[in-house]
């Protein structure tokens, strides 16, 4: 006697690449990271500095060609300590808890989100000084901006 | 009932295969400036905005988010729409309707596309293979799909559209080379256009490698960079923002099923036929006072992702009669300076930046009724009506938009 | 306005992990018994307005296959890529402008069994930095700002997780939702999986497959499909900038205008006094204080104090989310729709378990982005 044999699923892999250009405003970002400095870019008409640059500041409706060098220091504005992380959408249990704080960085008016490293996560607290970290050998990526540690 | 009116359109430039300098957002901006200096509207002033691509082909979800800044849109209310080739269409649908319910009274529409951000073949490939997959754990015979998937997914099918066409009409793979020809031609007179091929032949065209019979490199259409925006608006702001106005005469719209499920369930067996299309070309006319198109309609630009369809989509828009477009394009009817000119754009066939193909047609069409189309492809005749199309889904969306030169009586 | 529009019918699948049937049969149910409750066919149907999204289906075009399924063989269609509800906004608009009496407006998404939310929302990341930095996500972004919120009025972990509970509590009288925990408490919810401080698991909505259909009709059209028609009164959307960094996200500045617009539509004045209950589409317990606030319904800041008084439960001052909200079922895209729908459940006194007494007047929210960044309003009356 034949069984029945309902086929409900299939997977399907679906895998695309897609090489993006990067665009004017963050191509001055990321060579001055590699030069362990960072831009922010500031508004004509509103004179706020915005990090990481960008072309156009939203609410004025106006380009913005002044870059302005901003931090390395800053304070922590707010921030959430991450005890999962997210792997090709799959939601893992990490070993070490680690901080993603919004950092304002000194002369910015946006906050910029990075990770504090910290021996202690408890000393972890909005108003601390940070300083940012960057990579010895920088690769042109926004990871050459490692991450923030604390200041004193 | 209000009436509503395009008062500018805007490019970001030359549609081109690649700009590397800029991002998307970036790329766009310039489009959107451009639309909007061409009124006299003020950036609070602007009421709405109405966005629309097709997204997997760059990989970035609801893109109108991430442009907020670059579209003129924070603190703005937007609106996204995303249905394939008719994007553009169905996203200036959408913006005439924000006009047309009362609830907004100018409103600006942005189509684009940034192919050179990712795989040319991503987001149609993205359709089909979903359905290949499933089907080859089911067992049926690849070269059935492997003609569905060349040329990005719409090569195979388009290739036995054209042939099905061709059977109809009467018109021979020659007209079809003779029409990609002329819609590259057309292109060299639209500074924007993309594959601008001036003083192209048949001949030039019949050079050209065959993909699938009987459809050749040289008939399909390029994939473009490039964005393009209309700003949209009330009888009462029109006059006091801009100095030239088409008005939005009819929109229509209508789809039937998938053809790739149909070419292998057989349900529609023939898609040249595209009956929906003549359809709601009627109920278009209907809404749009227009009872004899062929006389009282001087221009169209048409959806033609390849050159068959400049051919097969006049007939199916009732602007040819049934079966003469090839007799209608040896006669020189088609032409810019012809009876009915058909894409003196050059037409997707020519620049094909997906998400704003269809909107380009009523782009191109509005620029008619203008009479601001530059470069030497504006019809010589003044234009009262002008017909724009738009296609796409799986050989299934239609969409049209007739334009003319004075306002609905309403 | 210049018509008069209303909801005359609506009908939501049975939200799941894994729904029983593939997307296609499930929308064909879903409209069939809609138009079967309501004598109607789809000849009565004008225009269909579509919600879903590439993305999630893994599909491009991803209502192409749908079509016939959904009745719209040969009719008008077309497709809002956003959260839901601004697809009922667009039948709306479609409707006003005369052109059509009728819309059937359909959302769905299968984010339960067909991929990895958080795969998927990683998409609406701009790519060429917060996707190559890696740190912000859906989840992580709501997570700075609740803390945010808490930091600034002092709204405790035990109240956030009173909120999240008290959400679930009413998706257990929700027969559509999937996570129905009749008595979920605080300590549940802080007992759940840890995700980004201070969100836990069962602070945020799960995975799940579902759909709504909403049929709107115009003036005469009204009464040919029900005589419990929800008019909608005051409708708006409004969008902020993207970047993170450059928004206040304590509160949200682009649902407060888009829920002033739409109040002003509706001739509503004092919305804390005249909404009787709102469904908020909240992914995430901490933004339901957010938007309660935005959409003007409770003074700022008064969150932890809204849920210790049991201001927001089902007999309180003002009910936000009688369904249980999102935190009982959110297929992405669709969840704005189903706040809709419950909303006019409740104004036509069909809500069950879960009705809400004297409920006049609602507001109905969809948010589309990162911590909210999109927002639409719809304000519905009987």
């Amino acid at each position: 006697m034949s069984q029945e044999h309902h086929v409900t699923e299939t997977l399907v892999p679906l895998s695309f690449e897609y090489k993006y250009r990067v665009g004017q405003a963050l191509e001055q970002f990321l060579t001055a990271l590699g030069n362990k400095k960072i831009l922010g870019i500031r508004c004509p008409g509103c004179h706020r500095v915005i990090v990481p640059p960008r072309q156009i500041c939203g609410p004025c409706n106006l380009e913005m060609k002044e870059y302005v060098e901003v931090g390395p220091e800053g304070t922590i504005e707010n921030y959430t300590i991450a005890k999962v992380v997210i792997d090709e959408g799959r939601i893992e249990d990490i070993p070490k808890p680690y901080v993603v704080g919004q950092i304002k960085l000194d002369g910015a008016d946006s906050l910029l989100t990075a990770k504090v490293v910290a021996e202690n996560l408890e000393s972890v607290s909005i108003g601390k000084r940070v300083r940012a970290v960057f990579l010895d050998a920088p690769k042109g990526t926004v990871k050459d901006l490692d991450h923030f540690e604390l200041i004193g | 009932m209000r009436n509503v009116g395009i008062i500018s359109v805007g490019y970001n430039g030359r549609f081109v295969s690649k700009r590397p300098d800029v991002n998307m957002p970036e790329m766009i901006h310039v489009a959107v400036k451009n639309a909007l200096a061409k009124t006299k509207l003020r950036f609070e002033d602007l009421d709405a905005v109405i966005e629309g691509n097709m997204p997997t082909f760059e990989g970035v979800n609801y893109p109108c988010l991430w442009f907020s800044d670059h579209i003129a849109a924070v603190g703005k209310p937007v609106m996204r729409i995303s249905t394939g080739g008719t994007t553009g269409m169905s996203a200036f649908h959408a913006a005439y309707y924000h006009v047309a319910s009362g609830l907004f009274d100018t409103v600006m529409v942005i189509g684009w596309e940034k192919h050179d951000e990712g795989d040319a073949q991503v987001g149609l490939s993205g359709i089909l293979f979903p359905e290949v997959f499933t089907m080859l754990h089911f067992g049926p015979e690849i070269s059935m799909e492997g003609s569905g998937i060349t040329g990005g997914g719409s090569a195979g099918g388009a290739s036995f559209q054209a042939t099905s066409y061709l059977g109809h009409s009467g018109g021979k793979p020659e007209h079809i080379d003779k029409m990609a020809a002329q819609a590259r031609s057309n292109a060299a007179l639209n500074p924007y256009a993309h594959l601008q091929q001036p003083g192209c032949t048949m001949e030039d065209i019949q050079k050209t490698p065959m993909i699938s019979y009987p459809l050749r490199y040289g008939h399909t259409c390029p994939t473009s960079c490039g964005a393009c925006v209309m700003i949209l608006t009330t009888e009462e702001k029109a006059a006091k923002l801009s100095d030239h106005a088409a008005w939005v005469k009819a929109v229509a719209n209508s789809t039937t099923d998938a053809a790739t499920a149909n070419f292998i369930d057989g349900q529609i067996t023939d898609p040249a036929d595209q009956f929906h299309c003549f359809e709601s070309a009627k109920k278009a006319y209907a809404m749009a006072g227009i009872q004899n198109p062929m006389k009282e309609v001087q221009v169209c630009e048409v959806y033609d992702g390849f050159a068959h369809q400049e051919l097969m989509w006049p007939e199916r828009l009732g602007l040819v009669p049934d079966g003469k477009a090839p007799e209608w394009l040896d006669r020189g009817q088609l032409a810019i300076n012809g009876d009915m000119p058909v894409n003196p754009s050059g037409g997707v066939v020519s620049t094909n930046a997906i998400g704003a193909s269809a909107l380009v047609r009523v782009a191109e069409a509005a620029l008619q009724v203008m009479g601001l189309a530059e470069g030497g492809h504006q019809v010589p005749r003044k234009v009262h009506n002008a017909v724009a199309h738009g296609w796409g889904g799986l050989f299934q969306f239609v969409t049209i938009t007739i334009l003319g030169d004075k306002p609905r009586k309403l | 306005m210049q018509r008069n529009v209303a909801i005359v019918g609506y009908s939501q699948t049975e939200y799941s992990p894994q729904a029983e049937f593939p997307r296609e049969r499930m929308l064909y149910s879903l409209v069939k018994s809609l138009l079967d409750s309501l004598g109607a066919s789809r000849d009565d149907i004008g225009t269909f307005v579509l919600c879903s999204n590439d993305f999630q289906d893994g599909r491009t075009i991803s209502e192409v296959f749908t079509i016939p399924w959904l009745g719209a063989y040969f009719k008008d269609q077309t497709k809002v890529d956003l959260d839901g509800a601004n697809a009922l906004i667009y039948g709306l608009m479609r409707v006003l402008s005369g052109n059509y009496d009728t819309a059937l407006i359909v959302g769905y998404a299968m984010g339960g069994s067909e991929h990895l939310n958080q795969y998927i929302q990683k998409f609406l990341l701009d790519p060429l930095y917060d996707r190559q930095v890696g740190l912000q996500n859906e989840i992580s972004a709501a997570a700075l700002q609740a803390n945010a919120y808490m930091h600034k009025y002092g709204m405790t972990k035990q109240q956030l997780a009173s909120i999240a509970a008290k959400n679930l509590r009413c998706a257990a009288k929700n027969p559509k939702a999937l996570r129905r925990l009749p008595n979920a408490s605080a300590a549940d919810v802080l007992n759940s999986r840890p995700l980004y401080s201070p969100l836990h698991e069962l602070h945020m909505y799960p995975p799940t497959d579902g759909a709504c259909a909403i049929l709107i009709a115009a003036d005469k059209s009204v009464e040919k499909f029900t005589d419990k028609p929800v008019w909608i009164k005051g409708v708006a959307c409004c969008q902020d900038t993207y970047y993170l960094g450059d928004r206040i996200i304590n509160r949200c500045a682009s649902a407060e205008k888009a829920a002033q617009k739409a109040y002003a539509m509706a001739g509503i004045t004092e919305p804390s006094k005249q909404i009787n209950l709102a469904e908020i589409h909240s992914l995430f317990a901490s933004q339901e204080p957010i938007l309660a606030e935005a959409l003007g319904l409770y003074p700022e800041g008064s969150g932890g104090q809204v849920v210790d008084e049991g201001w927001s439960d089902l007999e309180g001052r003002l009910p936000l989310n009688p369904s249980g909200g999102p935190l009982g079922a959110n297929p992405i895209t669709t969840g704005g729709l189903i706040r809709i729908a419950e909303a006019a459940a409740q104004l036509r006194g069909e809500a069950g378990d879960a009705q809400v007494k004297n409920a006049k007047i609602a507001v109905a929210h969809g948010q589309t982005g990162i911590c909210a960044q999109h927002n639409a309003v719809v304000v519905l009356a009987r």
